[in-house]
């Protein structure tokens, strides 16, 4: 009977078909990019203090607008910042009066010197570009905000609250951005829609429970609250991600391996997709030799997100200590493309060298890892 | 009155009378290294040169002030001034860890490699924060030839940033 009820004729059927994929598109596609090393939609955006061109300092409560807040990772080396640039433009002419504004912070390199100043004042000038331009000297916000690619784009609301996040500048994404950003400043959707609109939005008391585990890593003496405070987050919304994948690192960093794995798992769980996850879970598998398991879930997680630095290097490492050093050698490429701000890259390279018996190779990466940590470039 | 009571009424004010004209310079001569150092990392090198060279005119007792000038003169290539300017920070505070790396770096460009092998290494052994010296002491055994050990060192670095971040 019930069978039946669900019978469709073949026109309702093909019908609902399109309407389900259709559906399927929207959700898909309007779901914000992680673009965050450690952050996510719904969790709150580190406080920043920034020079403009001028000196002047500024913050986010003396920049942020009314409704919402651009924020926009770039460089003038990266030929995606310039469209991320041109875009943000537009909408910045078209919302500034009705509660948008629009922030460019610009991290050209750990020292900026009169050259890269040029630079980006050329971009300035021939974009023509009317929001405000901060200088992110020594790259404390780049890293305070765990950015992986260059541009990203991070919206937050008044409250610092993160509302949508991009990295790179996709197509499709950009555009669920520019539908957001003017849905939201235009009132043409409510608040739940919007959240909706932006993806899964956590408990708040998850959130702050998750801060404070994020709080506690970074300092020894409170390390190990981490982990309390990770686990109440998961009680409390056992929906939200990002707690599952802090939880998996703070073990597997402290080699308690199945454990980590247990973690990446319930969050891959809720989110198959989540590119975080499926990196970690996939390098937790290489350190344990399991190479094709391996390889499946870090090409999956490059598949969910192109922009991810962190598991062409993975991947990158795992073809070259596996003998495909062509491979290797473009995986690493690529992730210097998308940000070549991630020392991460060059420890990798390093390591996969050291593990061909390279020594020489090796010694070179690693002073470049160096070089860029201690701002000698 | 207690006797508790008497002895702190007459002892804290005296500690803090004391203390606080001592602490304000010291906290303005602090600033003043943090400016220079911010300017450098701005960009603005000349700038930073000149602050800290305004607060050593004021006060060149503070080893500190030195060798932030030092490691100014360095980045500007003027190993001469460098030198010296770490020279007088060593003759302030002989078992100052920056002093010795920074004198460690200027003799290594120089190619004094042995010389500068001995100060690396202990300002290595004194230094909390080694990244610096683990990268230079990499470099040098580079120079040398010694591949093994210059790996051994830039790793010693990476994980001794990677520590230091997590503190």
């Amino acid at each position: 009977m019930r069978l039946q009820m669900i019978q469709f004729s073949p026109f309702k059927r093909k019908h609902f078909l399109i309407i389900l994929l259709a559906t399927m598109v929207i959700l898909q596609s309007s779901i914000s990019a992680p673009a965050l090393k450690t952050m996510g939609v719904g969790t709150e955006a580190p406080k920043f203090v920034l020079k403009n061109l001028e000196g002047e300092v500024q913050d986010f409560s003396s920049l942020k607008a009314e409704k919402l807040t651009v924020l926009l990772f770039w460089a003038s080396w990266s030929r995606q910042s310039e469209k991320a640039l041109k875009q943000m433009e537009k909408l910045h002419t078209k919302y500034k009066d009705m509660g948008l504004a629009v922030i460019g912070i610009n991290v050209e390199k750990q020292t900026i010197d009169v050259k890269a100043l040029t630079a980006v004042k050329s971009v300035i000038d021939r974009l023509h570009l009317s929001f405000p331009i901060m200088i992110d000297h020594g790259l404390v916000a780049f890293h305070d905000y765990g950015v992986i690619a260059v541009p990203t784009t991070v919206i937050l609301d008044p409250k610092r609250k993160i509302m949508f996040e991009m990295s790179g500048f996709p197509l499709v994404a950009s555009r669920d951005m520019t539908h957001f950003l003017s849905a939201s400043i235009e009132d043409k959707i409510s608040p739940v829609d919007v959240a909706a609109a932006s993806g899964y939005q956590p408990d708040k008391k998850a959130v702050r429970f998750w801060n404070m585990g994020r709080k506690a890593l970074q300092s020894r003496r409170t390390l190990k609250s981490a982990e309390k405070w990770f686990n109440k987050a998961i009680i409390t919304d056992p929906k939200f991600t990002l707690p599952y994948i802090s939880l998996g690192n703070f073990y597997q960093e402290q080699g308690r391996v199945k454990e980590a794995r247990k973690q990446f798992e319930h969050a891959l769980v809720q989110q198959p997709d989540n590119v975080k996850a499926l990196s970690q879970m996939g390098l937790l598998l290489l350190e344990e030799g399991s190479m094709d398991a391996a390889r499946t879930l870090l090409e999956k997680a490059i598949q969910a997100d192109a922009s991810y630095t962190p598991s062409y290097y993975y991947l990158g490492y795992l073809a070259g200590i596996t003998g495909d050093t062509q491979k290797a050698t473009e995986l690493f490429t690529s992730a210097t493309e998308i940000n070549p701000l991630d020392y991460q890259i060059n420890k990798y390279q390093g390591m996969m060298f050291e593990e061909q018996k390279k020594p020489k190779q090796a010694a070179a990466c690693y002073k470049n890892v160096l070089q860029q940590l201690l701002n000698l470039q | 009155m207690t006797c508790r009571a008497r002895f702190l009424v007459l002892v804290v004010p005296f500690f803090c009378l004391g203390w606080l004209p001592v602490s304000h310079a010291s906290a303005k001569e602090v600033l003043c290294e943090k400016n220079a150092a911010a300017l450098s990392r701005e960009g603005k090198l000349d700038e930073g040169i000149r602050v800290i060279r305004e607060c050593l005119n004021q006060d060149s007792s503070r080893a500190k002030a030195h060798v932030v000038l030092g490691y100014l003169l360095l980045k500007k290539g003027d190993m001469k001034q460098a030198e010296r300017s770490f020279s007088k920070a060593l003759a302030l505070r002989p078992r100052s860890s920056a002093a010795k790396i920074g004198k460690g770096i200027v003799l290594s460009r120089a190619g004094e490699l042995e010389k500068a092998e001995a100060l690396l290494q202990d300002g290595l052994k004194l230094n909390p924060d080694p990244t610096r010296a683990h990268y230079e002491l990499g470099l040098l055994y580079e120079q040398l030839g010694d591949i093994q050990r210059a790996l051994f060192h830039f790793k010693q670095g990476i994980t001794a940033y990677e520590q230091g971040e997590a503190k």
